[in-house]
């Protein structure tokens, strides 16, 4: 396994936590963030969101802000940070990429076909 | 195996479960809950329950290394998305959640994050595994010099065997995992 520099190509569930920090949540926040943004095809398990978060802080690429400012529960949010922020994009024009690709490839097909 | 206690509605019984039988475990726990036992408390190869309601229970474990690390934000995460905890055994969490066709009763949802559980499971039996491998050869030069020694070794080796066994079938596990992204 090789270790590259800059993070991309992340997995589907680092990709989708990054996207849901674009504002700040709470550990059970991102969970039911991801639930909706991908229109309920995505419900993540609590211990891959755990490992997800503990990777994405020691890659700097999210940041914990402290306790909720919500009253008396007191719950640590999360935020992207700017380096994450850059990966994020990165992996998204990737991922574009790759599907404008198999766009062009697949449709021709289908006109020849 | 099994042996009821002065409480009636309290049982305790004893099963051999390693960390390759997770899922024997979880069936057998889940098994229980049917029959209306509900775990209490999971020690080292030690189980109580606690009777109730027949009850269909998915049950999952998670391995941490280090247990007082943010160990309450990591609780929150599971109990927010409907996973009861019941207790810690070593750096073993053991959850539970009502069971729901479709619904999300696994706390690993993807491979790579199930496969990073076993990896830290890997790296905790190296730590453990020195000792017991330094033991074992010092241990083996030192056969037969003094009593201590000579009752000592066949328990070190036993647990040995059971290092190496645990260790392959874990690297095995992770393969097959990796396999199956592919």
């Amino acid at each position: 396994m090789k270790k590259k520099k800059n993070f991309t190509p992340l997995t589907e569930a680092t990709y989708l936590i990054l996207l849901s920090l674009i504002e700040p949540l709470h550990g059970y926040g991102i969970m039911q963030k991801i639930e909706s943004i991908s229109e309920k095809r995505v419900k993540m398990g609590p211990g891959t969101l755990y490992g997800g978060l503990s990777g994405l802080l020691e890659k700097k690429m999210i940041q914990k802000l402290g306790e909720s400012p919500r009253g008396e529960e007191r719950k640590k949010m999360y935020k992207i940070t700017d380096s994450g922020m850059d990966v994020l994009e990165k992996e998204y024009s990737r991922l574009k990429q790759l599907v404008s690709i198999g766009e062009n490839v697949l449709e021709k097909e289908k006109n020849n076909g | 195996m099994d042996k009821e206690t002065k409480e009636k509605l309290i049982k305790r019984v004893i099963k051999f479960y390693f960390v390759w039988s997770e899922d024997k475990e979880a069936k057998w726990l889940n098994d229980m809950s049917k029959k209306g036992w509900h775990l209490k408390k999971a020690s080292i190869f030690n189980y109580t329950f606690e009777k109730g309601e027949s009850a269909d229970y998915v049950y999952q474990f998670d391995f941490r290394m280090n247990s007082s690390k943010d160990e309450k934000e990591y609780l929150e995460l599971f109990k927010g998305s409907g996973w009861e905890f019941i207790n810690r055994m070593g750096g073993w969490y053991y959850f539970r959640k009502p069971y729901r066709e479709g619904g999300q009763n696994e706390i690993y949802s993807d491979k790579e994050s199930l496969k990073q559980k076993y990896k830290k499971l890997l790296g905790f039996l190296l730590l453990t595994g020195i000792p017991l491998f330094y033991n074992f050869f010092t241990i083996f030069r030192s056969y037969g010099r003094s009593g201590f020694y000579r009752y000592f070794w066949p328990f070190n080796t036993f647990i040995l065997i059971l290092w190496l066994y645990a260790f392959i079938r874990i690297i095995l596990y992770v393969r097959k995992l990796t396999r199956e992204q592919e």
